[in-house]
């Protein structure tokens, strides 16, 4: 559990250490914020949650000692920031905001699942998971006549895999009913 | 284009699934799967009896039965899943004592009043246990002990904050003149956890169904002392009601039912009543209770409505006096 | 003795091998799917084993869920899907030799050494039952609260990188835990008056939406069209088994032990024991730093720990009639129907039963070779299909895992939810498996404090008063608390 690391004798405990240089988008100033809004938030919530009856604990201990660690957390990271010289709240570029469309296909991606959300209840499993790999695919640059055959036999395995074999009750549709 | 013509797709597909939801009619029920909707988790008592049934079911209608378990949220968001389903035959489920608590406890609206009730199909009294370790070895002598002791010495335990067997104890306290908190509630899990934490030590007393207890008292560990109901039950034939051993008339009792969604067509439901007594009547389904120890209780739909309204009264009663209702 | 041959006579027929290589072909099916569970598996078995012999049924049921829990590990190494929380304390090592194209390897470690864990946990199974039982009956509230701190804590200081982040991650998983309905004073908290979030935040599509939605989510934006492996993986299921065996003997059998202690107790299982063991090899491993990086050492402690754990978990089962896990749950269910009640008079009415069912275990997990070899094949060709073909109907199967845990649509919202915090964690280097076990354990650590607060009458000095809590409570402290102090003491030296 503790990692000696490569110079033992100024080595600190693992979780005063600062280690992994890799690409960071949000620096410890940022997140540190973030936690001590997150604490206090939390503790706001908890003022509505009550004990159990003739005891000092209930629903609010658990919210109530998150907080505590989360204000812990985000002050000594502050602190450990400010002590660095890095006190500015910072976030970097991730490095896929350079490619073209990047963005874009993500928010599709989740306007994809968000559409399965709200149409699959009503219209069955079928069209709406034929639709969302279909345009996924599309999206994902792959070619129509690869895509549209691969969709189609992809939601029909998973169909026929779930609802018959595993009995999920899959949304149905109508005229598809005889797939079930 | 393509997205154009997904979209068109789309919407022929609405318009015809909403065709063929009004087309299926009752005249040839049931001809597709029914959903068995189990408001408790998998292993539980309450998903063995909803199992024992589909499979039984699935026989005598011809068509697959398929349970659905819909767990969590104690019991709300099964229990809201039946009501809230079609009433065409194709969704039923097990509907457990809760939809008479849950209301009262102002986590959801719904009362036994949304469902079509079909039948109940077993009753369970509550009971009360101790582990073998225990220097209580009759109710007696444990009742005289919380007498004496200052409230909050004793613990017992068996289902969470509010639970049934939480308000099985509260009710017998107060039969026996106590306060309904007297003995401080540790909530649980479960009948099983409960029953373990008491073996380790943690807490006094269990006041859950004898049958959950059923394997500890075979091992010795768990001393079962009294039933909460009129007569003894067939399974413990030495252990006294609360009355023979207290003097104290109190019987409490969990019960499961099938339930639909309100507003089944009558036809639909007189084919589902018909089916459901039967499998009541299997020998599998008399066996598999007998063996694990779960009580046989039938009462068809009309008289099966009329138990769950007055349990409804009577359990709002002790949640108000024990300070375990919403206001 | 001629209680045994009857056993192995009662096992070794036509009907019943075939029951179990029919089950064996079904739980790999099932588990091998992203959101489908070993529990799950069981209960699809239960109505057909209402029309089989006590035996049989029983093989049905050992078989299936042996496999499922080996076969959740596929997804986790070949998609970094997890299919258990067990599995997700080694999902990043074994989904880095999958990028090393060691994809063979690392599956058949964990095939191996789950199958070695597995055989372990039955033998102690056959042999120190009632003595483990028993020790298992004295754990109550106040031990398990340790035992939870203590998984916790090894969730945050195995995490790669900063433990800052892990510790953020950890903290996003209690959070979220405490979501519902279902905490000890049963006040809903975080609902908005949500009926499905009365429920809470069910772990299993926020498992698939923090792991696998991210993945399909990373895919979409590096917009990267190649397969996962260029070349062939000439790694082998089981070349290099052997010399891993050799090489980590200890890990194995202490791996395997631990993982059968912890799956003995009732209220811990698989996922407690494999994050331990996980923990355990790194902190006593001469290669601390290549955990985390495709290193075989982890996955092989905790993959035999984990099937120890599922063994493990049927010790109170058959000698108190207490469920070790909600897989055992169901089994005592059926074998009530089948009139055989567990309890210590099973072992005195039916031995020749009980002896059967450890002949079922064994030839579960020597069965577990051959078959995970045909699926861990079967799914290898998997990685040689284009990313931007494969990643779509990843996505499908998310969808419908997260369906089906519960069967409401609910579950593909918190899926979505969790995907895109999964990403941004991601993105932030944060690191995600702490938050799944925090979501897993939170529940279990909000009960077992409350609880215990109950019984003492709000003293925390009874924490320490029950021997084995005492025991586990120093341990936890010290784990804590060693690396500071000697820290300070190497600070005041200077």
């Amino acid at each position: 559990m503790i990692d000696t690391g490569a110079a033992p004798q100024r080595a600190a405990p693992l979780f005063l250490r600062q280690h992994g240089d890799g690409p960071v988008k949000l620096n410890d100033m940022f997140l540190g914020l973030l936690l001590v809004a997150a604490a206090i938030g939390i503790w706001l919530s908890a003022q509505n949650f009550s004990r159990l009856p003739n005891q000092a604990y209930g629903s609010e201990t658990m919210p109530l000692v998150l907080s505590g660690l989360a204000m812990a957390l985000g002050v000594f990271l502050i602190g450990r920031s400010i002590l660095a010289g890095d006190a500015l709240p910072r976030a970097m570029r991730p490095e896929w905001a350079g490619n073209p469309g990047a963005l874009g296909a993500l928010l599709v991606t989740l306007a994809l699942i968000a559409g399965y959300i709200a149409l699959s209840g009503r219209v069955g499993f079928v069209p709406v998971a034929v639709g969302l790999v279909l345009i996924l695919m599309l999206v994902m640059q792959v070619r129509w006549w690869v895509a549209l055959p691969m969709s189609i036999v992809a939601t029909l395995v998973v169909q026929q895999a779930f609802a018959r074999l595993l009995l999920v009750p899959l949304p149905r549709s109508g005229f598809l009913g005889f797939l079930w | 284009m393509l997205r154009r013509h997904f979209l068109a797709t789309g919407a022929m597909l609405v318009s015809a699934g909403m065709l063929a939801a009004t087309s299926v009619a009752a005249q040839d029920y049931p001809e597709r799967p029914i959903q068995m909707i189990v408001p408790w988790g998998a292993g539980g008592g309450t998903d063995a009896v909803g199992r024992v049934f589909a499979a039984l079911l699935q026989d005598d209608l011809g068509v697959p039965v398929n349970v659905v378990n819909r767990t969590g949220g104690s019991g709300v968001v099964g229990h809201s899943a039946i009501a809230n389903a079609e009433p065409d035959g194709y969704t039923i489920g097990i509907m457990t004592i809760e939809i008479d608590m849950m209301h009262w406890q102002g986590l959801t609206d719904l009362t036994y009043e949304d469902y079509d009730i079909l039948a109940l199909v077993n009753a369970d009294p509550g009971g009360l246990m101790v582990s073998s370790d225990s220097e209580y070895q009759d109710t007696a002598a444990l009742l005289e002990a919380i007498k004496a002791e200052p409230k909050g010495t004793f613990k017992a335990s068996g289902t969470g904050q509010g639970g049934i067997w939480h308000l099985g104890l509260a009710g017998w306290l107060m039969a026996e003149g106590l306060d309904p908190d007297h003995v401080t509630w540790v909530p649980s899990e479960g009948a099983a956890p409960g029953i373990t934490d008491m073996v380790a030590g943690g807490v006094d007393m269990v006041p859950s169904s004898l049958a959950e207890g059923r394997s500890m008292i075979e091992a010795d560990r768990v001393t079962p002392l009294a039933s909460m109901s009129d007569e003894r039950q067939d399974a413990f034939p030495d252990v006294p009601t609360i009355e023979e051993a207290t003097g104290t008339d109190y019987t409490h009792a969990v019960w499961r039912s099938v339930a639909a969604p309100d507003g089944l067509p009558d036809d639909v439901k007189a084919r589902l009543e018909a089916a459901i007594k039967a499998a009541y009547e299997s020998d599998e389904y008399q066996t598999f209770m007998k063996d694990r120890g779960f009580g046989l209780r039938w009462a068809g739909a009309e008289e099966a409505t009329e138990i769950i309204a007055a349990d409804d009264a009577s359990l709002g009663k002790v949640m108000k006096e024990a300070g375990l209702a919403a206001e | 003795m001629p209680v045994i041959l009857e056993a192995l006579g009662l096992v070794f027929q036509p009907s019943v091998l075939l029951v179990i290589l029919a089950s064996a072909a079904f739980g790999m099916f099932v588990g091998s799917i992203p959101g489908l569970t070993a529990t799950m598996a069981t209960a699809l078995l239960v109505p057909i084993t209402f029309f089989m012999d006590p035996v049989p049924a029983i093989a049905a049921i050992v078989t299936a869920t042996a496999m499922a829990i080996f076969a959740g590990d596929i997804p986790g190494a070949l998609l970094r899907m997890p299919g258990t929380p067990a599995s997700a304390a080694y999902v990043e090592d074994a989904y880095a030799m999958t990028r090393k194209g060691r994809a063979e390897e690392a599956l058949g470690a964990a095939l191996v050494f789950s199958a070695i864990g597995g055989i372990f946990g039955t033998i102690v199974l056959m042999t120190a039952s009632p003595i483990l039982a028993e020790v298992a009956l004295k754990f109550s509230s106040f031990e398990y609260f340790w035992l939870v701190v203590l998984g916790l804590s090894c969730a945050v200081f195995v995490s790669p990188g900063k433990v800052s982040r892990g510790l953020i991650s950890l903290l996003i998983g209690l959070f979220a835990a405490t979501v519902g309905i279902d905490n000890p004073a049963g006040e809903p908290r975080y609902t908005f008056g949500n009926v499905e979030l009365l429920a809470g935040v069910q772990f299993i599509p926020a498992m698939i939406g923090l792991f696998a939605v991210s993945e399909v989510l990373r895919a979409v934006v590096s917009r990267s069209n190649k397969s996962f492996k260029g070349g062939g993986d000439r790694s082998g299921i089981f070349r290099n088994q052997w010399r891993n065996l050799r090489r980590y003997p200890v890990q194995v059998l202490r791996g395997s032990a631990l993982g059968t202690a912890i799956g003995a107790l009732p209220g811990a299982g698989a996922d407690i024991a494999a994050w331990i063991s996980y923990a355990v090899s790194k902190r006593f491993s001469r290669q601390k730093e290549k955990f985390g990086t495709g290193h075989v050492e982890g996955l092989v402690e905790a993959g035999a720990s984990n099937n120890g754990a599922v063994s493990g978990a049927w010790i109170p089962a058959l000698v108190f009639g207490i469920p070790g896990d909600s897989i055992t749950a169901i089994v005592i269910g059926v074998l009530y129907i089948k009139g055989i009640n567990p309890g210590p008079m099973v072992f005195i009415n039916d031995p020749q039963l009980i002896y059967a069912v450890f002949v079922v275990f064994l030839l579960a997990n020597i069965i577990m070779l051959p078959l995970g070899w045909v699926a861990i094949k079967a799914a290898g060709t998997m990685l040689s299909v284009p990313r931007n073909v494969l990643m779509p109907i990843i996505l499908l199967f998310c969808i419908v895992g997260s369906f089906a845990i519960n069967n409401t649509v609910f579950g593909v919202v918190l899926m979505l939810i969790f995907g895109v915090l999964g990403f941004l964690m991601d993105e932030n280097d944060i690191p995600i498996a702490p938050a799944i076990l925090g979501l897993v354990l939170g529940p279990m650590l909000e009960q077992n404090f409350i609880t215990s607060m109950i019984k003492a009458d709000g003293s925390f000095a009874a924490f320490f008063e029950r021997p084995i809590a005492a025991g586990l409570g120093l341990f936890t402290i010290a784990i804590w608390s060693i690396p500071l102090i000697a820290w300070a003491i190497r600070r005041a030296k200077r």
